[in-house]
């Protein structure tokens, strides 16, 4: 840990102003002693410099699943004054709205596990996965720039998921403020044809179950749709795919050609590379990256509908016969602006969130009406061999911009992790686990490995006790599909 | 050897270091090494078709980013593994540019066995250096 690292809460530490010239603000690390300890030291200077970023408020941030990532950590938030400040696609990520989503169905455990291996392999060739898949869609160039206004809505209203869906997404599933005129025709062409596509690298498609033990909020699981042990639950993780690499990249090099000529910035690291926000370079990149924000949103609910598909083919029943209901969907790669509280008034802020998850309270504008008392839900997937857990906003979140952590968060390098592990032994020592894989990429599988990871049971505590969010419910994985 | 992977730079993603005698084995070396990162057998592209990049950046650096970006957009939008056959870096009045060919072949999921794929070439800790007789150039990219 670095030398100049105060410890200021039970899972809180912060670097201060005094660190390194040029930092606006504080940089804020939640985790326990143990967690922060964990964190490659480019975590701690990438914080600094994201603390040095114009219209910076309050303090940035680093989630307890933190490491280092290029530009922002991963884990990294910034609330930028949106009139006074900047707007960096270094604080969002190459792939814009990556996020997960959780389906609970009515099924049990009993009934799947028998099954696990069908449905697997029936996901697997049925949701296109791994690189060079090509899409659940095939969208012409008038119904890409029309998805990229409406996002999940415009699957919707094309029989792929109910209304019902809609209200369980962040922002709608539909976020405003999308202009396809931003968009490069790269961008499109590099997207169009991987919509309803899982990916690789660590996105996946699980199926899980409620251990026995694992539902921490009786309350808040049953608002949410978790009802009981045994209880089997499809999370789904990826993002905009190549579209948002290619919007995030455009953007990043006009950034860095702009920023210092046409505005006078300039910052220690050219992935923070940035422009202000009411500038018309900025609202260009803000145009454009909506429209990923919502092509991943499309994607994930292209997705979730086929799943359903699938379930339906194998177990003979309609989906809602088979309670198969959308908890939630979060974002953990973006840029919102949003009205919070910050010392006891309330303002205006863009919130970069780089690998870290909203989590609205209780009562606050943005909740789903269905979760207003319980607040809204945030989905953190573990590693595939290990636990995924649903949690809660809470009041007690304000200073965190009302934000938590995303995932477990990596301690081993890919590199390593392919060196360490073999994919194939892997898969069957998860097959001996109880958990039945198929993979479009075993030398993927490997660095997607467990011990890859942080133990994600301690990040959720370490989550908890800092008061980002209150865990609800945890799932163990059955089954996966990694692209 | 023409490029190395290393490790120590990026927790989540890959990182490489390509080398060359000039800079258009440097460019080559690079554009290598993203295939190598991404098959598990990347002599397993055959030539079967080719196309032309033109790139014109102004700094070398981002020239060199551009140029390894372009494998990347021919990957995901035509579906095309490519490797650079030809090319010639140029500098004129402070401004370099690129002229390459590059030739490769559709994705075939039977044949091109996918250990990771890379997405975005990043500018993080980005430098392309002479160093004695050769040219360097330390790159990340998110996968």
């Amino acid at each position: 840990m670095m030398h100049d690292l105060k410890k200021i809460g039970e899972c809180l530490y912060e670097i201060p102003v005094s660190h390194r010239p040029g930092m606006k603000v504080p940089g804020r690390i939640y985790g326990s002693e143990e967690i922060v300890r964990t964190m490659d030291d480019a975590v701690f200077s990438q914080l600094a410099n994201v603390c040095m970023l114009p219209g910076v408020v309050k303090h940035a941030l680093c989630m307890p699943d933190g490491h280092s990532g290029y530009g922002f950590p991963i884990g990294g938030v910034a609330a930028i004054d949106p009139d006074e400040g900047v707007i960096s696609p270094g604080g969002i990520g190459f792939d814009i709205n990556c996020g997960v989503r959780l389906m609970a169905t009515s099924l049990h455990v009993d009934e799947v596990a028998p099954k696990i291996k069908d449905l697997v392999d029936a996901l697997f060739n049925s949701v296109p996965s791994g690189v060079g898949s090509g899409g659940i869609v095939s969208l012409s160039d008038d119904d890409f720039d029309t998805a990229m206004v409406m996002g999940a809505r415009w699957a919707v209203e094309r029989g792929y998921g109910t209304k019902e869906d809609l209200d369980c997404i962040e922002e709608g599933g539909c976020i405003r403020e999308a202009d396809p005129s931003r968009v490069s025709a790269r961008a499109r062409e590099r997207g169009k044809n991987q919509v309803g596509s899982l990916g690789s690298g660590n996105h996946y498609l699980e199926i899980q179950a409620v251990e026995k033990g694992d539902i921490f909020d009786v309350k808040a699981a049953r608002d949410f749709g978790i009802t009981g042990e045994g209880q089997v639950v499809v999370m789904i993780h990826s993002g905009s795919r190549g579209f948002g690499h290619q919007v995030a990249t455009d953007y990043l090099q006009r950034f860095l050609s702009v920023m210092k000529p046409k505005y006078g910035l300039s910052m220690p690291d050219r992935e923070l590379a940035c422009a202000p926000f009411s500038s018309p370079d900025g609202q260009d990149y803000y145009g454009a990256m909506n429209c990923a924000i919502n092509i991943a949103f499309l994607n994930r609910q292209l997705m979730m509908h086929r799943v359903r598909e699938v379930f339906s083919e194998i177990f003979r029943k309609s989906p809602s016969d088979m309670g198969m209901r959308l908890v939630y969907d979060v974002c953990h790669n973006t840029a919102k602006l949003e009205r919070l509280p910050v010392d006891g008034r309330e303002r205006l802020l863009l919130v970069h969130r780089k690998g870290a998850t909203r989590a609205f309270a209780p009562g606050m504008k943005g909740v789903p009406a269905r979760y207003a008392e319980s607040g809204q839900p945030v989905l953190i997937g573990g590693s595939m061999q290990t636990a995924s857990y649903l949690l809660a906003g809470a009041r007690s979140g304000a200073d965190a911009f009302f934000t938590t952590a995303h995932g477990s968060g990596r301690v081993m390098s890919r590199m390593r992790a392919k060196k360490e592990f073999n994919g194939r032994d892997l898969k069957k020592r998860m097959m001996d686990d109880g958990i039945y894989i198929q993979t479009a990429s075993f030398p993927g599988l490997a660095e997607e490995a467990g011990a890859a990871y942080k133990d994600v049971d301690m990040v959720i505590d370490a989550t908890s006790r800092a008061g980002l969010s209150r865990p609800v419910a945890r799932f163990t994985p059955m089954g996966n599909i990694k692209g | 050897m023409p490029f190395e992977i290393i490790d120590g730079m990026s927790m989540a993603d890959a990182a490489f270091i390509a080398r060359g005698k000039d800079l258009a084995e440097l460019f080559v070396s690079g554009a290598r090494a993203l295939l190598s990162i991404m098959l598990h057998d990347p002599e397993s592209v055959m030539a079967r078709e080719s196309l032309h990049i033109d790139l014109d950046r102004g700094d070398l650096d981002i020239l060199y980013y551009g140029f390894l970006q372009e494998f990347l957009f021919y990957k995901d939008a035509r579906g095309l593994l490519l490797v650079p056959v030809r090319i010639e870096v140029r500098e004129r009045d402070g401004s370099w540019s690129c002229s390459c060919e590059a030739a490769g072949e559709a994705i075939d999921r039977t044949r091109h066995v996918f250990a990771t794929d890379v997405k975005a070439v990043t500018l993080h800790g980005l430098e392309v250096r002479r160093e004695g007789e050769v040219w360097t150039a330390r790159t990340v990219v998110d996968v």
